[in-house]
């Protein structure tokens, strides 16, 4: 058993992510690295792990508790991460986290699948309650990951033409569709319409969905790094991901899996 | 979570005598009309456990562990009552989910400390039917003080408690079980926390005048030492046994030190007038801190 001081810290850790998860707003744990956005009225610097600067301070006995806000990051920790520092597997830092609007956006299809479920199924002796509700993103049901989604964690850069074919055939199950809602302005994305290609093979199902990073900054670094337009993708799994994905963060009650660092001209068009 | 209720425990049958035969012979298991009977709740098997121990003190040791299981075994329900009030608050699948894991993980609990009860006592031991928990319709406020008051503080106790026991015990079959159960009664602890949180910021400025109303129930000091251990709480702490006099000595001091101060935190960390603390319990028998 830790510390009263360690206890302290991991329990009021613990309390403050309740309050995130009641605003709907993401702070974000994981054993490996945080990322969060803190509940309005928090001081952002205190819950934001600045990527690889982050601490995850842990959990006290188990270490299997996925860890706590990191207090530590301070507010050039974020930058530092947008700048492109890069994590041990060889992908840029994470910058932070998924703005609320773009979460939401995100989550967007989840509730659309919801609302054709039939949610009263399963134990017959229980009612179904107040009857049918619209349905919090978070509340979605959580199909499990198919095994073709799962390749995505295999994927390495050279792959990449490999994924596009496979998504435009249908076969990774992947929507683009609300990206063209989730490119913040001033981005300096590029909409999806401008990528036919992606959007015609589009999968009408929403087992997944690509959001893209609205952190211009970090591609812009990333681009640098690169030698050509980049941009990140963030992939999201309604359930639990497979392990060993390259980079994680619970955003939301969702886990959101960076699935790759793309490259921006074979796949929604350009940087500005 | 603090147990609602506890059963007797009640003895167990012995193990078949033909595993096979009972394993394939299910239809006459279930059409028979046999009455309920306690089973043995222990799939572990810890018949070796303890053996050094004089007879007196085996025998105190069983009874301490027949009690630990039975407040395991109903804390399987109490959190299922959770589970309910939580999906009652519409509360997030985050908090369901750990609630879930955390009653399944005082299954376990409870399976592992009946078998090191079994194996004390020289024979099966299982719990008995418990009664049914009433579910109870409650609000944030009403969630938040009764996750605060039965975990908060209890779940902590208890994870420390475990810890210590593993660390005294002699047996390492049962430093492994507290080894255990300290590992997952922290994490009930930070659901405790989790959700009153979550409950929190969902109800508004009821769940935080509750939460002060408790906050205020919890000493600001503590003695600055622990008294140490008599003898005989040692002979059992040996055994992998915390006695309720152990956790007297500790509650005032882990309210003082970490629980009071993090809810304090809490409630400031979050938006919302924020009372003054209290003066010190007029009562209350510790030596500040400060006098250290």
């Amino acid at each position: 058993m830790k510390t009263a001081d360690d206890l302290r810290t991991r329990f009021l850790s613990q309390a403050l992510l309740g309050t995130a998860l009641a605003v709907g707003t993401t702070l974000a744990v994981s054993a490996a690295g945080c990322s969060a956005t803190p509940p309005p009225g928090a001081d952002a610097t205190e819950h934001q792990a600045g990527g690889a600067s982050g601490a995850a301070t842990g959990s006290a006995t188990d270490g299997s508790t996925g860890g706590s806000v990191a207090t530590d990051a301070t507010p050039g920790d974020s930058a530092a991460a947008d700048a492109g520092a890069a994590a041990d597997d060889g992908v840029p830092a994470d910058d932070g986290a998924v703005p609320d609007e773009v979460a939401a956006e995100q989550l967007a299809p989840v509730e659309q699948l919801a609302a054709g479920e039939d949610r009263g199924a399963g134990m017959g002796t229980f009612t179904t309650g107040t009857g049918p509700q619209p349905v919090p993103p978070r509340m979605a049901p959580d199909p499990a990951p198919r095994p073709e989604n799962v390749r995505i964690e295999e994927l390495e850069p050279s792959q990449l033409t490999e994924f596009v074919r496979r998504m435009q055939a249908g076969h990774l199950l992947v929507s683009l569709r609300q990206l063209a809602n989730r490119v913040p302005p001033g981005s300096g994305l590029t909409p999806p319409e401008a990528c036919p290609a992606v959007i015609q093979g589009m999968s009408p199902r929403h087992d997944m969905v690509a959001a893209v990073t609205p952190y211009p900054t970090l591609n812009d670094a990333l681009s640098e790094r690169f030698g050509e337009p980049m941009c990140l993708y963030w992939v999201s799994w309604y359930a639990a991901p497979p392990p060993a994905f390259l980079g994680r963060a619970l955003v939301d009650g969702h886990t959101f899996v960076r699935a790759h660092v793309v490259r921006t001209t074979a796949w929604i068009g350009r940087t500005a | 979570m603090t147990p609602p209720v506890t059963t007797p425990p009640v003895a167990a049958p012995p193990a078949a005598a033909t595993p096979a035969a009972a394993s394939t012979d299910t239809t006459a298991a279930t059409s028979a009309a046999t009455p309920p009977v306690a089973r043995s709740f222990a799939p572990p098997v810890f018949a070796g456990v303890l053996t050094s121990l004089p007879e007196a003190l085996r025998a105190q040791a069983a009874d301490a562990w027949v009690d630990a299981a039975l407040a395991e075994h109903a804390s399987v329900a109490s959190f299922a009552r959770f589970v309910q009030e939580l999906m009652y608050l519409a509360a997030p699948p985050e908090l369901i989910v750990a609630a879930l894991d955390a009653a399944r993980e005082e299954v376990e609990h409870a399976q592992a400390s009946f078998a090191i009860a079994s194996a004390l006592a020289g024979e099966p031991l299982g719990p008995g039917p418990l009664p049914v928990v009433e579910p109870r319709e409650v609000d944030f406020a009403e969630l938040a003080r009764t996750t605060f008051d039965e975990a908060c503080l209890e779940e902590t106790l208890g994870a420390m408690a475990a810890q210590e026991a593993a660390e005294r015990c002699v047996d390492p079959e049962v430093r492994a079980v507290l080894e255990r159960i300290a590992v997952e009664e922290a994490r009930h602890a930070d659901l405790a926390w989790k959700a009153i949180g979550w409950a929190l910021a969902s109800g508004g400025a009821a769940v935080r005048v509750a939460l002060e109303e408790a906050r205020d129930t919890l000493p600001l000091s503590a003695p600055a030492r622990v008294e140490d251990d008599d003898e005989a709480t040692e002979a059992l702490l040996r055994a992998g046994v915390i006695t309720d006099a152990w956790l007297a000595r500790r509650r005032d001091h882990v309210a003082a030190t970490v629980v009071r101060p993090a809810l304090q935190a809490l409630l400031e960390a979050t938006p919302g007038p924020v009372a003054a603390p209290p003066a010190p319990p007029a009562a209350h028998s510790g030596k500040p801190e400060g006098n250290r």
